[in-house]
């Protein structure tokens, strides 16, 4: 689309990732208000260590997998200390679960499923999982091109053109 | 006012019709069990807490018949909301072996009925079914002797019919894994206990305990294998 703004001329387009990188950070956070004072529940520790390790990573996953076309994102906290997150794309899901460790480095699990199969499955560290993941969706050459689930955009990209 | 159901209370007859109908490998037979928190979450997915380890190894579960059983109104989807709050041991402890113990009925102020409780359901085949590797596969920047140090193993699940004075059709969820321990040496397949958030847990039981739970948790949500039974899932079983 094209705009006049101050005699300038923009093309603009919708930033996709803006809009659900949005999205995603006000569902995760809708989520962490609801279920995180399951850990407490557990102990002020890991109350803890869960805020920060949520602080720390909910942003980096967002980032992620909001270039990935996601259809929707869900996040727990469970009363064994775990933080799992629900990552659905159009034919397939992805499972990012971390069980906080008071003493020691967290166990962190990638589970990803293609409609019934598991196609990947590892421990591995935040920064390694998602990178992994990223380079898993690139592969999909189809996903990139016709994976768009998010119809309604909410903010533009524009590009200066002329005056 | 409401009354204990009769039903449930043990008799031999009622304990063999779980052998009998072949409940355990039936197709459309549940598994159910109450919560007080809803199943999906706000973004309408699965909940995981509604299976968390505390609840997998050693759940408490109610078996709930499908309509292809004649005696399938022995059960109902209430009979979890039946709470035994006194004389638990004598209502709940007690394993039901024989008729000698049957009790003819729960005192009324021994129980409560919460009509509030949510009832989730899981078709047992579909539980006892799930089987995999454990602990997960490490991949990144971990050491390669770190990476080699543990062995895969596998686990499993199952349903033990477990009858108690007051609820004939109670069961309960046993997890099986196989690595070697200081009780476990030679690596059979034997009964999984503990708890995740226990402080004196060693790293390497932890590691296996979420390792199974986690995978367990992701292929009953996606596998949509849970969910809430409500009546018309009596009617109009798949």
């Amino acid at each position: 689309m094209r705009y006049h703004f101050k005699n300038n001329s923009y093309i603009c387009e919708p930033s996709k990732d803006e809009y659900q990188k949005d999205f995603l950070k006000r569902a995760t956070q809708l989520c962490w208000d609801r279920y995180s004072p399951r850990l407490k529940k557990i102990s002020p520790k890991y109350d803890e260590v869960g805020n920060s390790f949520y602080s720390l990573s909910n942003d980096l996953i967002v980032a992620s997998i909001s270039k990935l076309n996601p259809s929707n994102i869900s996040l727990s906290v469970t009363e064994d200390g775990s933080l799992h997150y629900t990552i659905k794309f159009d034919d397939s899901t992805l499972f990012i679960e971390t069980f906080l460790n008071l003493d020691q480095e967290n166990f962190i699990y990638f589970e990803l499923y293609e409609k019934d199969d598991k196609v990947i499955s590892n421990e591995i560290s935040l920064g390694d999982g998602l990178l992994q993941i990223t380079q898993y969706f690139s592969q999909q050459e189809s996903r990139a091109k016709f994976g768009t689930t998010f119809k309604k955009k909410n903010s533009l990209e524009c590009d200066f053109v002329s005056k | 006012m409401i009354s204990y159901p009769n039903k449930l209370l043990s008799t031999e007859e009622k304990v063999q019709l779980i052998d009998k109908g072949h409940i355990n490998s039936c197709q459309d037979c549940l598994m159910i069990f109450w919560s007080n928190e809803p199943l999906y979450t706000p973004l309408n997915e699965i909940d995981p807490n509604a299976i968390n380890f505390k609840r997998l190894s050693s759940m408490s579960v109610n078996y709930l018949f499908c309509k292809k059983h004649k005696f399938r109104s022995f059960t109902s989807q209430d009979d979890v909301k039946y709470i035994i709050v006194k004389d638990k041991e004598t209502y709940t402890k007690i394993k039901f072996t024989h008729d000698g113990q049957s009790i003819k009925s729960v005192n009324q102020d021994c129980f409560v009925f919460k009509d509030d409780l949510i009832i989730f359901g899981i078709r047992i085949k579909d539980f006892t079914s799930i089987t995999d590797s454990y602990p997960f596969d490490k991949k990144g920047n971990y050491p390669d002797d770190l990476k080699q140090v543990e062995h895969k193993n596998s686990f499993s699940l199952d349903l033990i019919h477990d009858p108690n004075l007051s609820n004939v059709f109670h069961a309960e969820v046993n997890l099986f894994g196989n690595h070697a321990h200081s009780e476990n040496k030679e690596g059979k397949m034997v009964r999984i206990k503990g708890h995740l958030t226990d402080k004196m847990i060693s790293k390497k039981k932890k590691r296996h305990l979420s390792s199974i739970i986690s995978k367990v948790k992701n292929r009953i949500i996606q596998q949509k294998s849970i969910f809430i039974v409500k009546e018309h899932h009596l009617l109009e079983f798949k």
